[in-house]
């Protein structure tokens, strides 16, 4: 890099690194701690609310989202007023023409690439999901178990299957173990593609879908499992096809049918990590990562540290640890 | 509470960063701590490579529902346990009842972006003697050195040495390690 290049760089950084905390406010909805108050507490509205497992479709979407507070600071371009939840700018259904699950593979980028984005240059519309901190817990048992003291039992030779399967599932307990599912504070026990959490006395507190479970490719999305509308910038970024819609729960971007809500492909997995201009980077980045195609772009330096994360290369001040500038890896 | 940049302040700010560059030019240039690599050849995914040579983290990734992830754009470095090192609980997970514990233990052995060992050695070195990393299933690996090897460790503090050589692929890097970082309960 040649020091005219870092003289611009350094320029552009400082122009970009200020605007978004102008535009972004990480006091406001930017603060990731706000957001999960809010979070917290309509959570608690839902669980109380009202069963929705008889909604289905696409209007069952926007009833949702009508009915009740909106917990998150979700992706709404002054364009996408008034669609559903699955439908999203790029996202548009073709009838008639649903493709199998199909492999997106990576592009090679050319070196005449269009220009990143940082988020300063884009404050009108930033296409920012904003994570969970942690999954959505259901309350109560799933569909066709019943509840007892220590979890959801099926009846009868499901039951006498369920002992003789146990050994080999609690061989893997430890995979439950995760913070992002409370650590050690609670128990899990997986089931038949439900996660149950369970207190230490073992009082069942709620389930939840998992990837590879009730939430695997041809499975219906499960009734009460909430989820998040992902950005259309995470359609152009990973390069998704338009035949689905795209969800975004617990870490994984999920490719559903959003007329039958049958998950049609696992997308790409996430790590939900709530990067914001103005607060500090979260933690688990100390190793570069930026993918190759943007190494030569994006260099470390005594003045700026760059990482990736979620479809994202972020800035941030090598010394105070404070995020600098979001970036867009596509125009 | 707004922590917003005051616009009057942008001026001010704005010279003394590049007064900052002005006097680092002379020794900057090419002296990173981390920077290009030789970008690999793009038709070669991670699904592509973890098909081949591994009997058993293939079966697993297969059964996870995972293959159409690690054959998009990511990208991810995958922490990719040998044949050996499932030793008997790689059967397990290649079963039908397992595809969640085999998306899940996946998931832990997954990073985001690439990931390369020089620039773990660098973030070790710079950090004390220790590096994190966040892996895809929320949780942390931590990497240090054992001499010259690196070693990773799960959340748990389960272990495993970086083995063999890095695979770098048109989404991520392969790299080879010799366990796993989230053990079974003993059967």
């Amino acid at each position: 890099m040649t020091c005219k290049t870092v003289l611009t760089s350094v320029l552009t950084a400082v122009l970009a690194a200020s605007a978004p905390a102008l535009a972004l406010d990480p006091g406001g909805n930017g603060n990731g701690k706000g957001r999960d108050g809010d979070r917290a507490e309509a959570r608690g509205d839902r669980g109380g609310g009202p069963d929705r497992s008889d909604e289905r479709g696409r209007g069952r979407d926007r009833d949702r989202d009508q009915a009740r507070p909106q917990p998150v600071a979700r992706f709404q371009p002054d364009d996408d007023r008034g669609r559903g939840r699955d439908e999203a700018p790029g996202q548009a259904r073709r009838n008639d023409d649903r493709r199998e699950d199909r492999p997106v593979r990576p592009q090679a980028r050319p070196d005449d690439r269009r220009e990143d984005r940082r988020l300063s240059e884009a404050a009108r519309s930033p296409e920012r999901l904003v994570f969970r901190s942690a999954p959505g817990l259901i309350d109560g048992c799933p569909p066709g178990l019943a509840k007892r003291d220590n979890g959801c039992l099926p009846p009868g030779q499901a039951r006498r299957i369920e002992a003789e399967r146990r050994m080999e599932r609690e061989r893997w307990e430890n995979l439950w173990r995760w913070p992002a599912y409370g650590g050690d504070r609670y128990r899990y026990r997986y089931d038949d593609g439900y996660l149950y959490r369970m207190s230490q006395q073992g009082g069942l507190l709620g389930y939840l879908p998992v990837l590879g479970g009730a939430l695997a490719p041809q499975q219906i999305w499960p009734d009460r499992y909430d989820w998040d509308p992902a950005p259309a910038y995470y359609s152009r970024y990973y390069g998704l096809p338009d035949d689905y819609a795209y969800r975004y729960a617990d870490g994984v971007l999920y490719g559903v049918d959003p007329d039958t809500q049958r998950i049609a492909q696992v997308a790409a997995l996430l790590t939900g990590q709530p990067w914001t201009v103005g607060q500090p980077m979260p933690v688990g980045y100390d190793v570069y990562n930026v993918p190759y195609d943007y190494r030569a772009r994006y260099v470390d330096s005594p003045q700026a540290l760059y990482r990736y994360s979620d479809g994202y290369v972020y800035q941030v001040d090598p010394t105070t640890r404070l995020v600098q500038a979001v970036i867009e890896l596509l125009t | 509470m707004k922590t917003s940049l005051r616009p009057a302040a942008l001026p001010a700010l704005t010279l003394s960063v590049l007064t900052l560059a002005l006097s680092a030019c002379g020794d900057r240039d090419g002296d990173a701590a981390a920077g290009p690599a030789t970008p690999p050849e793009a038709s070669r995914t991670l699904a592509d490579e973890l098909g081949e040579g591994r009997a058993t983290l293939g079966r697993v990734v297969e059964s996870s529902g995972l293959a159409t992830v690690l054959d998009g754009v990511g990208p991810y470095t995958v922490l990719a346990p040998t044949d050996a090192a499932f030793g008997q609980g790689g059967a397990d997970l290649t079963e039908a009842g397992m595809r969640a514990q085999a998306a899940a233990l996946l998931r832990a052995h997954m990073l985001p972006g690439a990931v390369t060992r020089e620039d773990i050695l660098a973030a070790i070195d710079s950090g004390g003697g220790q590096a994190s990393m966040r892996n895809m299933g929320g949780g942390v690996v931590t990497f240090t050195r054992d001499g010259d090897a690196i070693v990773a460790a799960g959340p748990d503090g389960v272990s495993a040495r970086l083995t063999d050589e890095e695979e770098p692929t048109g989404n991520g890097v392969i790299q080879p390690i010799d366990g796993l970082l989230i053990a079974p309960e003993p059967s």
